[in-house]
């Protein structure tokens, strides 16, 4: 999808064509969730946050301007409500590390052996990405599993690029560090 | 020149944002640390990756444009977009009612400067001066009309009692402060008319030695 195509739609919802914007929810809700999902653990909770994202832009929808990448307006929103969510969760004592029972599909083979160990690698990410600091997660989740480089990341995080480059070095560092912390030296 | 380690500039090589990729590169062939851990960042990354997506879903988009047409159906008018033109209307009326009452406050209570007049009792009589003429020249019968009566006496209005001769002035002077009243002469007109007679006989040569003697026998 490119972005020309994802504004030609914006466009065309702003006049009022639902199926243009039902198009946009169909491209985006894979990694919106996604990215909900890597920032707050719970799959059923990222679903909400997502569905709230695309609310929340349907309601400024006549705001929006092509001045931007459009996969960063989407994910700036979703990264606002999943920073709500989890002050909110901390505030309520509910914040755990990653449930470990969260759809959990390893890809890959029928060999038990194979499909075993990658479980275990899965596991090990998810607590460690789960021990990073909100700030060092959000950059690294939509760098490695977005694909943004640096620039879309600062506008999505509101911060200098060159803090995103510092930010995304130091959440690799931890989360390496981490992982060996938790018996992931053959990772 | 020392070729540095590049371990803190491996995280933006490998996606591209280093600043001086060629020279990371190079490092990179020889310098067995840095490659090992170049390989490890590459496999953490690509675990990252590989972890597992949610699916689609066809009821999640359904579920979202469900959401928006219950809010557009559901939304009360003050959350339509007539809220912000309303609330600058509203902000606008209240502002000029503000400014009107402020104007008007400072009208009623802010009356123009007054000099401050002495109660004296020649105003006041002017005052009613004036308000006579004013009801002579309206035809108005004001031989009823009663004098007014002064706040206060002028001490400078002649006292239509006040004595007008030195003798009754001297006599009241007496009565208010006897021990002031001038004493009763003691050489009259008697008395001189004796000197002068004295004065004819031979045992007084001059009128000094007269008033001399005079005095003595006094």
């Amino acid at each position: 999808m490119s972005q020309n195509d994802d504004w030609e739609l914006v466009a065309r919802a702003q006049a009022g064509d639902t199926t243009a914007f039902t198009e946009l929810v169909r491209r985006y809700q894979v990694p919106l969730v996604h990215f909900c999902q890597r920032m707050v653990g719970s799959l059923q909770d990222a679903e909400d946050l997502a569905q709230d994202a695309f609310v929340r832009l349907h309601r400024h929808l006549n705001r929006l301007r092509p001045d931007a990448r459009f996969s960063t307006v989407l994910f700036g929103i979703a990264r606002n409500l999943t920073l709500n969510h989890l002050r909110d969760s901390r505030r309520r004592g509910r914040h755990q590390a990653l449930p470990l029972d969260e759809q959990v599909r390893a890809p890959g083979g029928d060999n038990p052996g194979h499909r075993a160990r990658l479980e275990e690698i899965e596991t090990l990410l998810k607590a460690g990405l789960d021990s990073l600091s909100a700030e060092h997660r959000e950059v690294l989740v939509l760098r490695e599993l977005q694909g943004l480089d640096y620039e879309s990341i600062a506008q999505v995080v509101r911060c200098r690029k060159g803090t995103v480059k510092s930010r995304i070095a130091r959440a690799r560092e931890q989360l390496r560090l981490r992982l060996l912390e938790l018996g992931g030296q053959e990772l | 020149m020392k070729d540095r380690h590049v371990l803190d500039e491996l995280s933006a090589y490998i996606d591209g944002e280093a600043k001086d990729a060629d020279r990371i590169t190079r490092h990179l062939q020889h310098c067995e640390s840095c490659a090992r851990h170049r390989i490890e960042l590459l496999k953490l990354g690509a675990h990252l990756r590989a972890l597992p997506q949610p699916e689609e879903s066809a009821a999640f988009a359904a579920r979202v444009m469900a959401r928006i047409e219950a809010q557009q159906t559901a939304r009360p008018f003050w959350q339509l977009n007539l809220l912000i033109p309303a609330f600058a209307g509203t902000a606008v009326l209240l502002l000029v009612t503000t400014l009107a009452l402020y104007g008007l406050s400072l009208t009623a209570s802010s009356p123009p400067m007054q000099i401050a007049q002495p109660r004296n009792t020649w105003v006041d009589e002017e005052v009613v001066v004036s308000e006579l003429a004013a009801l002579i020249n309206s035809g108005a019968d004001v031989s009823m009309v009663e004098e007014p009566v002064l706040a206060a006496e002028d001490p400078l209005a002649p006292d239509p009692e006040a004595p007008v001769t030195m003798d009754e002035m001297l006599t009241v002077m007496a009565a208010a402060a006897p021990e002031l009243a001038p004493a009763e002469p003691e050489f009259g007109e008697e008395d001189l008319e004796e000197m002068i007679s004295t004065l004819a006989s031979d045992e007084v040569g001059t009128l000094e030695e007269l008033l001399v003697e005079y005095m003595h026998e006094g």
